[in-house]
């Protein structure tokens, strides 16, 4: 069983490796947070390796880590507002049309108010998204290749994923959906301190939430920063410290996605790579030589220059910075 | 066309959200353009975005690194699509879509059933919660007979649902006026009151130069309205033309010979 997060000692380092953080916090039959901003590819690369099964990704939009990890099988559930660039691979449409990949479709917005409701503690969240349109017919909700195991009650009746109510208040229609827990949320950062506490900037779209709801959050960081860099710029703090189970400092660990102020995504990866599984063949080679051929993010990026040069992997790098024209005044006497 | 025909439709002084593809070029055409004071927004949290320089390309996706560069503010989906969208601050949202129908309803999940799908697309991303709640819909795709159904394949997003009262009996709110814009023409909905009153069907109102009325409703597969007041639209103008290359800088919008 996964630890609960506060076995940690308040200000214990969580400092550890991408293989200790996936091998202690990631359980066969997870529901795992994945969101679609700074995807954390090197703990998504580890998932894979580890052969973590039965994991059930959520967001409100995923990506092509989840097109990964569902041709590997480590995922075959999905709750998602949008399946973006996933479609892309063959095989992962050939594994939702078989039902290898069972899901059940929500918004971005619904999936980040789902995921705000279990963060907040609620039972579920209004939202009048699906008002008016086909997601509430019986064969959207319940198709054969549904969630609808997931969704069992103790006395065997099947759970609705979202439902009408005329509003107890003042009678009008309302439309509820159930806040979504996570087990575990992996995700990349710019920065972090070694006890967790989290900085994003630029668009967070579901970070925030999807890091509050759940259980455990795994983050791989781009820079460690010591405790004093953190609180001279609190504001950039999505989760604090407490929140967080391992951190890890991994370096270009969200390419080829790109982070804002380091790295432009990488856009030749997938057609140099295969990563993007259009078939199953440069699937299964990508996974060999990118995944379980490399250990740890940091053989990865080796293996990148090796095979590409240093310059191409450079090229990517932000070079023109944004710096602020008048920082913000902080201090009070 | 599209994208110019589209941009035209985003009104300056309107605050507007600005969905994936297309529109993210069009309303920043219309940005640079005539709408100087719109306010760009997208639904993954940069809000007003006014771009820094004028040489800076159109973003290419609703989290694009480049929006966060002059943006009022760098919020998330909780700020954009639950707070500025559902909240009913957004007047307007420019939205493309695999599918339309006849009351303006539109599908960006499949092409056939869920059962039997012909096509499985990626999903409404934030369309939907825009749909429900926002003030007016722009929406834009090329007209093609796939495209433009009696009823959609799937309804993703709610328009004027079934027709007159539509959307009120569904508990939302009315919206209008919608529009369409096409790779042949604009189209309108025939309702002065968001859905209420009046059929709710699409009407065509513009037709591209060179492009007759005997083309569309080939295309449109149902018994067309068309406008007392049906004119041609102006050609675009040099201007115009000029910018949309300048801000598909790299062609990463614009398919050759589609829009």
């Amino acid at each position: 069983m996964a630890e609960p997060i506060n076995s940690w000692p308040s200000g214990r380092s969580k400092l550890m490796s991408a293989r200790e953080a996936v091998n202690r916090f990631v359980n066969d039959g997870d529901t795992i947070y994945s969101g679609f901003n700074i995807i954390s590819f090197a703990l998504t690369d580890e998932i894979i390796r580890q052969g973590k099964q039965h994991l059930k990704a959520v967001a409100g939009s995923v990506t092509p880590n989840v097109t990964m990890m569902s041709i590997a099988g480590s995922v075959d559930r999905i709750e998602t507002g949008y399946l973006s660039g996933t479609l892309r691979s063959k095989p992962f449409q050939e594994m939702m049309r078989d039902g290898r990949v069972k899901w059940n479709d929500y918004t971005n917005m619904t999936i980040t108010l789902r995921l705000m409701a279990g963060g907040l503690g609620m039972p579920f969240i209004c939202a009048n998204s699906f008002l008016g349109t086909d997601y509430l017919l019986e064969e959207t909700m319940n198709h054969s290749r549904s969630l609808k195991e997931d969704r069992r009650r103790e006395d065997g009746s099947i759970a609705p994923p979202y439902a009408v109510i005329d509003s107890p208040f003042d009678g009008r229609k309302a439309l509820l959906y159930p806040a979504l827990k996570p087990d575990v949320a992996i995700v990349h950062c710019q920065r972090a301190d070694e006890e967790g506490n989290v900085q994003v900037w630029g668009p967070r779209a579901d970070t925030k939430w999807g890091l509050w709801s759940s259980r455990n959050v795994l983050v791989t960081a781009e820079e460690i920063v010591p405790r004093s860099v953190i609180s001279t710029e609190p504001h950039f703090t999505v989760v604090p410290g407490f929140k967080v189970s391992a951190v890890i400092h991994d370096p270009w660990g969200a390419h080829p996605g790109g982070l804002l102020g380091h790295y432009r995504a990488d856009r030749a990866w997938g057609e140099l790579t295969g990563a993007s599984m259009t078939d199953w063949n440069s699937a299964r080679k990508y996974l060999d030589d990118w995944v379980y051929g490399t250990e740890e993010r940091a053989a990865y990026i080796a293996q990148y220059r090796e095979r590409f040069g240093d310059e191409m992997l450079e090229a990517l790098r932000v070079k023109d910075f944004m710096v602020p024209e008048q920082p913000a005044k902080y201090g009070w006497r | 066309m599209m994208i110019v025909a589209t941009a035209r439709q985003v009104r300056d002084g309107e605050s507007t959200i600005v969905g994936m593809g297309p529109p993210l070029l069009s309303a920043a055409l219309a940005k640079y353009h005539h709408a100087p004071n719109m306010w760009y927004c997208t639904e993954s949290g940069p809000l007003d975005w006014i771009p820094t320089s004028r040489d800076l390309p159109a973003p290419l996706g609703i989290a694009d690194h480049s929006l966060v560069q002059g943006s009022a503010m760098s919020g998330d989906m909780v700020d954009a699509l639950g707070a500025f969208v559902n909240g009913g601050w957004a007047q307007s949202a420019v939205l493309q879509a695999a599918q339309i129908d006849r009351f303006g309803n539109l599908n960006t999940m499949l092409a056939g059933t869920f059962e039997d799908p012909i096509r499985r697309l990626p999903g409404t991303g934030g369309n939907a919660d825009i749909g429900a709640s926002v003030g007016r819909v722009i929406s834009t795709m090329p007209l093609e007979k796939r495209r433009f159904k009696e009823r959609a394949d799937f309804r993703t997003t709610a328009g004027y649902i079934d027709g007159p009262g539509g959307r009120g009996e569904a508990g939302l709110a009315p919206q209008g006026p919608n529009t369409c814009a096409t790779t042949m023409c604009v189209f309108g909905f025939d309702t002065e009151d968001g859905g209420v009153t009046g059929s709710c069907e699409m009407v065509l109102e513009q037709l591209f130069p060179g492009v007759a009325l005997e083309e569309v409703q080939a295309i449109v597969p149902w018994d067309l309205k068309v406008s007392s007041e049906l004119s041609y639209m102006d050609p675009p103008t040099a201007e115009e033309l000029t910018l949309v290359r300048h801000l598909d800088d790299g062609g990463n919008h614009l398919i050759p010979g589609r829009y």
